[in-house]
């Protein structure tokens, strides 16, 4: 990776071992502002670059209906298919955290468990 | 007089072709209130089959078929929705009789005369409807009293009319009994759309969702995408949660529901809810 915020060191400070032991958690990533991995833990099968890809474009999508809703700012995209679901929650500096879980996983608690990383995200390193 | 029909039951308001709400209520009965952006009127129901039919488009009063025309010459109007009990369709019967305003007797004229088969114009203003209000308005050779319901103004009419395919035995009653009576019942949902290519098919609740449609397309083609990378299975959902509230996206058989709700609804509701509509997985794939 080599943005500019990581060039300025401001990278949030995410502990994706933590998140990836969840129950139901089969991969975890922390996808900077340009779309590209930072860190990612789990499912070698899939490819962490193309999916960081796709997701941006999600939360991008997202953050123009959260505009126009009068909110500036997501609390979380949950996408689920019949095979896989994704959590995503905005963290600091324009990073954000990406979980890919069972669909049976219970979403309720890896969110509340997401939202404590999310607060101890934004002290930057 | 419209203010003397029984208030029946309210089910809900949409945005929708008349003629749509009609195909899919063959089991209804009651009276749907029509506001489109030239006046107001209703169309009294029977089995899936128009009784009466009045529309008040400014000095203008159009009768039975007339009115019933200028209706369904809309390609989207607002409506409201009264089921009616056997006693209250009897009542309403007889005030429709009463006011003329039965859809097969002969032909009325228009009391003052433009013909109904203009093509509406976009969006609607205060002066357009009747008298800016709801309520009794006195016309020539008698007077018609509209329902009062939600202003709608400026909501857009020039949607195109579009073939919406849905399971055979899914009526306007079943309809409601899915959405309105298990999705807005639920505290903290707020709006129901059904919506599918750029456009809202219907729209239920207290939030004008019709322009979040096109936002709402573009988080799903953007959700779309992340199969092209993995192997996700059938899409179930997409929920949007910010401080506000919930967005929900899903798919409705072909096409899909915006649901918008408060911070506090019970999401595994939704999902729930979402799950037991019958076939929506088979068929709303995407």
């Amino acid at each position: 990776m080599s943005t500019g915020r990581e060039a300025s060191g401001r990278k949030p400070n995410v502990d994706l071992k933590r998140i990836f032991s969840l129950d139901g958690v089969r991969m975890s990533l922390v996808i900077d502002p340009e779309g590209e991995v930072e860190e990612e833990m789990g499912a070698e099968n899939i490819d962490g670059d193309q999916l960081a890809a796709v997701v941006s474009f999600v939360m991008a999508e997202s953050r123009a209906m959260a505009t126009r809703l009068g909110d500036d700012q997501i609390s979380m995209v949950f996408v689920e298919f019949r095979d896989i679901a994704l959590l995503s929650l905005p963290l600091d500096e324009g990073y954000f955290l990406l979980l890919l879980t069972d669909p049976s996983a219970n979403v309720g608690q890896i969110s509340y468990e997401l939202k404590k990383s999310q607060e101890s995200a934004g002290a930057m390193q | 007089m419209m203010e003397s029909f029984p208030p029946g039951t309210f089910i809900g308001e949409m945005q929708a072709p008349f003629k749509w709400i009609l195909i899919h209520a063959a089991r209804f009965q009651g009276i749907i209130r029509v506001n489109a952006s030239d006046g107001e009127g209703y169309v009294m129901v029977r089995k899936g089959e128009p009784m009466g039919c009045m529309f008040q488009r400014k000095d203008d009063l159009l009768k039975g078929k007339k009115a019933y025309s200028h209706i369904t010459s809309y390609p989207v109007v607002n409506l409201s929705i009264l089921r009616y009990s056997g006693e209250e369709m009897e009542s309403a019967a007889r005030l429709v009789q009463s006011e003329g305003t039965e859809y097969h007797l002969a032909e009325p004229a228009a009391i003052s005369g433009q013909p109904a088969d203009h093509v509406p114009t976009q969006g609607g203003s205060g002066k357009e409807k009747i008298n800016g209000q709801a309520g009794a308005t006195a016309v020539k050779g008698g007077s018609v009293k509209i329902p009062a319901r939600k202003s709608r103004e400026g909501s857009p009419q020039t949607v195109e009319e579009k073939a919406v395919v849905l399971p055979s035995g899914l009526d306007t009653e079943n309809l409601a009994h899915l959405l309105l009576g298990r999705m807005l019942r639920l505290p903290g949902v707020q709006a129901v759309s059904i919506f599918g290519r750029g456009s809202s098919v219907l729209s239920i609740g207290d939030v004008e969702l019709d322009s979040l449609v096109i936002l709402a397309e573009d988080m799903l083609e953007a959700a779309k995408e992340i199969s092209s990378v993995m192997r996700t299975g059938q899409f179930v959902h997409l929920t949007l949660q910010i401080p506000a509230g919930k967005v929900i996206i899903a798919p409705y058989f072909n096409e899909y529901l915006c649901i918008l709700t408060s911070p506090e609804v019970n999401l595994g509701q939704i999902r729930k809810i979402l799950k037991d509509i019958p076939s929506a997985s088979d068929a709303g794939g995407m």
